[in-house]
């Protein structure tokens, strides 16, 4: 049963009065305006107005007001119905104007099509505007390996000649191919044809505009690469395989590598999406341990170096799997 | 004792799901917010996989169209379905690889990483309260769903609303719909 007082409590915070009216001057009150901190950070930002309209002492309709962002300017409105007066709301209405500009906000670029039960492009202006303006960014502040800013005694693996192996992945997802290339290539001494590589995954279903997990490893297999698939690995792990001469090819959070921690500047979703050679771990610095990588998925990835707990954190998402190659 | 399902801990969990794994999905596609549903009587978790592209640039990550449906058998969490939307019908029009909408969304600019993410442990912590009503009579307010339904509008990018349309028609029209 829905009532007056629990609309107060509607999204949490706390709420207070502003006035009661008997509109229709029949001795009863009929409307209810309060005002409401709902989100409990002191500022009030919910307008509440409900009414009784059949005058049964139970609220029929209690629209909100929220101003979202503190700007004075309301963004969402929220309505709650009991349509058929039973003391019990059976419908809810929200209608979003963020940018205020009193046309409801709707889905940029898709639309629903009642009549077909299909979804429909449509044309959005300021979507592609945006589209237009946006330039995309990569890690061109990580440092790039120097071998002669190393201590090679303190290297595990071989950065400096995974190196000659690198190539930029430019749009295309094929991250996971281009880690396998660069591991094929070192250990073979072959050239390998990255379109070719694709066709080939792509014939056997490997790779379907982007990889698997669990087939990142399929065209080590075919070239006859002795390698090993597993997760929940340590750095140690990787270290013991550069150090005995193996390649390594690992999943990864590539944001965190490219973006760090800005707080503004983040994705909804977190997990490995990106795949990446791991050509050398750097204790040059031992304050300062430096995990080298080859990244085909940013023109500044030949030999990457990415702190070790940022490289740490960033292997966490995909649950630190990792491929361990031989030659 | 209360009985509960944490929708979080499913999610987390399809991480490593061997069905998961060994699926088509590849790994640039990761869980967006779901949805329940209701089949035959059975009460279903419905989630989608979608991808992000952060740019570098503040609220111009870009969304794209959810590519790959998940549904979950609740409370046995047992995956009955798998689907990619490629060969639907009704995305018959859509290009998976263009992006349809930019996050963060005007509803959520204010708030950065950390607070999202409490948003949204918050709207998958209405979610439990559902599950545990309908599968174990544990007490659910109107305030719990109206809670649930401020959140969801709220977090949910607005450039996926018509695709959560056709996820469950039910959910949408009891949640998302604007009249």
């Amino acid at each position: 049963m829905y009532n007056y007082g629990e609309e107060n409590a509607l999204f949490g915070g706390s709420s207070r009065e502003l006035e009661s009216a008997d509109t229709d001057g029949n001795g009863m009150l009929d409307t209810f305006v309060s005002i409401a901190d709902t989100d409990g950070d002191g500022v009030e930002d919910t307008i509440i107005k409900s009414f009784d309209y059949n005058q049964d002492g139970i609220i029929d309709t209690s629209t909100s007001y929220t101003d979202l962002n503190g700007d004075g300017v309301i963004d969402a409105v929220s309505k709650i119905i009991d349509s058929d007066y039973d003391g019990v709301a059976d419908r809810q209405e929200t209608f979003v104007d963020y940018d205020g500009d009193g046309v409801p906000d709707d889905a940029a670029a898709l639309a629903y099509d009642q009549a077909s039960g299909t979804i429909i492009p449509l044309s959005s202006d300021y979507l592609i505007d945006s589209l237009d303006s946006v330039q995309s960014t990569y890690a061109e502040q990580l440092d790039n390996f120097d071998p002669s800013e190393s201590n090679p005694a303190l290297v595990s693996g071989d950065p400096a000649t995974s190196m000659e192996e690198w190539e930029f992945q430019g749009s295309t997802n094929r991250c996971a191919l281009y880690s396998q290339k660069f591991v094929i290539q070192e250990l073979t001494g072959e050239e390998v044809d990255i379109e070719e590589m694709e066709a080939i995954a792509e014939q056997n279903g490997w790779f379907n505009d982007g990889t698997a997990f669990l087939n990142m490893n399929k065209m080590l297999d075919l070239y006859g690469i002795e390698n090993e698939m597993s997760f929940n690995n340590d750095i140690s792990d990787i270290q013991e395989c550069l150090d005995n001469g193996g390649k390594v090819i690992v999943s990864l959070d590539c944001d965190e590598i490219w973006y760090g921690e800005d707080h503004n500047i983040f994705s909804p979703t977190s997990g490995a999406d990106h795949a990446v050679e791991v050509i050398g771990i750097d204790n040059s610095d031992p304050s300062n341990p430096m995990v080298i990588l080859n990244d085909s998925g940013s023109p500044n990835g030949c030999g990457e170096m990415v702190p070790l707990d940022t490289f740490v954190d960033a292997w966490e998402d995909g649950n630190c799997q990792m491929i361990t190659c031989y030659a | 004792m209360n009985k509960t399902i944490s929708i979080s801990n499913i999610i987390k969990g399809l991480k490593t799901n061997p069905f998961i794994l060994n699926s088509g999905i590849t790994m640039e596609y990761s869980e967006g917010i779901p949805v329940l549903g209701i089949k035959n009587g059975y009460l279903t978790l419905i989630v989608p996989y979608l991808k992000y592209k952060i740019t570098g640039e503040v609220d111009k990550t870009l969304v794209y169209p959810v590519r790959y449906v998940v549904e979950i058998s609740l409370p046995d969490q047992r995956i009955v379905r798998y689907e990619e939307l490629t060969t639907n019908p009704a995305f018959e029009s859509i290009d998976f690889n263009q992006p349809i909408g930019l996050f963060r969304h005007k509803a959520i600019q204010h708030l950065d990483k950390k607070e999202y993410m409490e948003q949204r442990d918050s709207l998958y912590e209405q979610y439990d309260k559902v599950v545990a009503s309908l599968l174990y009579d544990e007490p659910y307010s109107d305030v719990d769903d109206m809670q649930l339904h401020h959140l969801l509008n709220m977090l949910l990018e607005p450039s996926l609303r018509p695709i959560y349309q056709v996820l469950d028609q039910d959910f949408y029209n009891k949640y998302l719909k604007n009249d």
